[in-house]
């Protein structure tokens, strides 16, 4: 605990100060305090220059508790005396702690970076009776290089800081990129003493900087890899499995095809209504060598850049909207539906396999729902 | 609000000088963390404030303001109880 002066040693003090004796002095400070109390009696807040007000606050009742009994009580209206020192004796008391003013943080700054400061406190509350100005030397010296830091350097961080802001938003990785900093830029500003934690914390924000530059760095590097790869390799193939090679040997025969095939394919068996392809009726779907179907005839068709499944779901069934059955009919050899490749070499089956009629609105709606479906399996 | 001038007992123009003299007292008492305590009025302490980020109202920017001391007072029981009981108008 601190220790308690008295009024007799506050009296003394003021008599070093003033040349007034002890007794004088002492007069004089109860005198004071007596006015002060006095004029708090009579409702009046009393300010003094040069030293702090006095002043007195209302408080309304409230309603609480006896903590005794449990019973309820009220607190009644009442006012509560306070003091706020004056500019002078708040700079006076402050003394130890003048040499520091507000810093501007940049955007990077957590609170957690900024708790490491707490273990300055010790330091300040001495309990010995010391004399203030070795508190003022122990924090001067804890200070010492935050201070000499100030302007400039902070500004450094600062300007540093202001041109990465765009790239960071996340704080997780801070204490990695603290360890990439370390190893990379050598240990000539480390320091282990907790007093200077916020050395730390102020330096290396622009040790941040970089860990962060590199994390983001590596991470699109990743990135465009991995979309790289998804672009230039085809893995369709080997999706095919149940299909069986036929279909793959379809698919290199039919991009050459593509033309003849697409063409003759379309024969309407079932009731569509379909207006383009008057002439087709001759060709049967059976000039390609193909697995049999059950029941009904089989139609092939191809994707191409402009050929989609909503083409020929418009095509065979008059409504785009039912394109999601001509996926599941092909779902072995299709992946994402938006990336089929051209070439792909599709059967359309029967919607009478699928019990739905294009016409039918409820049925239109069901294969609204499929198509949702189709994307969400690849969420 | 009641200043001090010359409201002060038995002294007289003085008072500038000795109420900041009382100031530096009371400063140098509690210097080093000491509290102060009046019999029957009060107790004045130091506190230390601990650094802490705050907006600058106007910027809306962040700042660290630095670790500061402060003086606090704590009335006496026998103070609060003489202010406690409300008179009709306030000041």
């Amino acid at each position: 605990m601190k220790q308690r002066l008295t009024l007799a040693d506050l009296a003394s003090v003021f008599a070093e100060l003033t040349g007034e004796s002890k007794k004088a002095s002492s007069d004089f400070l109860r005198e004071f305090f007596a006015l002060v109390a006095s004029a708090l009696e009579g409702g009046e807040s009393v300010r003094i220059k040069g030293f702090g007000t006095f002043k007195l606050t209302e408080v309304d009742s409230r309603k609480s508790v006896n903590v005794a009994t449990g019973a309820e009580m009220e607190i009644p209206g009442h006012r509560k005396v306070s003091f706020v020192p004056g500019r002078e004796l708040a700079d006076a008391v402050n003394e130890a702690f003048e040499m520091f003013e507000p810093v501007e943080l940049s955007e990077r700054v957590t609170d957690d970076m900024l708790d490491s400061t707490e273990e300055e406190e010790p330091e300040v509350e001495v309990e010995e009776q010391v004399a203030p100005t070795s508190a003022q030397e122990v924090l001067e010296e804890a200070f010492e290089e935050v201070k000499t830091e100030s302007p400039e350097e902070l500004n450094e961080e600062f300007d540093e800081a202001v041109e990465r802001e765009e790239i960071r938003e996340r704080n997780e990785a801070i204490e990695h990129a603290e360890d990439r900093i370390i190893e990379e830029e050598g240990i000539e500003e480390e320091v282990e003493s907790p007093a200077e934690d916020e050395e730390i914390s102020e330096e290396s924000r622009p040790r941040r900087r970089f860990g962060w530059g590199f994390l983001v760095g590596f991470l699109t590097a990743a990135v465009v890899a991995v979309i790289a790869m998804v672009f230039f390799f085809d893995w369709r193939p080997w999706l095919a499995l149940d299909k069986s090679p036929e279909n793959i040997a379809f698919s290199d025969a039919s991009i050459v095809n593509s033309d003849t095939l697409s063409v003759p394919v379309p024969t309407e068996i079932v009731k569509d209504s379909i207006a383009a392809t008057a002439e087709d009726s001759l060709s049967v779907s059976g000039s390609k060598v193909v697995p049999t179907r059950p029941s009904d005839t089989v139609r092939y068709d191809t994707i191409t850049k402009t050929r989609y499944l909503t083409t020929m779901s418009r095509e065979y069934y008059g409504n785009y909207h039912f394109w999601p059955y001509i996926y599941e009919e092909n779902k072995a050899i299709l992946g994402h539906p938006d990336r089929i490749r051209p070439g792909t070499q599709v059967v359309v089956p029967e919607l009478s396999k699928y019990g739905v009629d294009p016409k039918n609105p409820a049925d239109v709606e069901k294969a609204k729902r499929k198509g949702t479906e189709i994307y969400s399996r690849y969420r | 609000m009641e200043t001090l001038a010359e409201r002060l007992g038995t002294d007289e123009e003085s008072i500038a000088f000795l109420t900041s003299a009382l100031a530096r007292s009371l400063t140098q008492a509690c210097g080093s963390g000491q509290s102060v305590a009046v019999a029957g009025f009060g107790t004045f302490e130091t506190k230390v404030r601990r650094e802490r980020v705050a907006r600058h109202p106007a910027t809306g920017r962040r700042v660290l303001l630095p670790p500061k001391a402060v003086l606090q007072f704590r009335p006496s029981a026998v103070l609060k109880q003489k202010v406690k009981d409300l008179p009709e108008e306030k000041s």
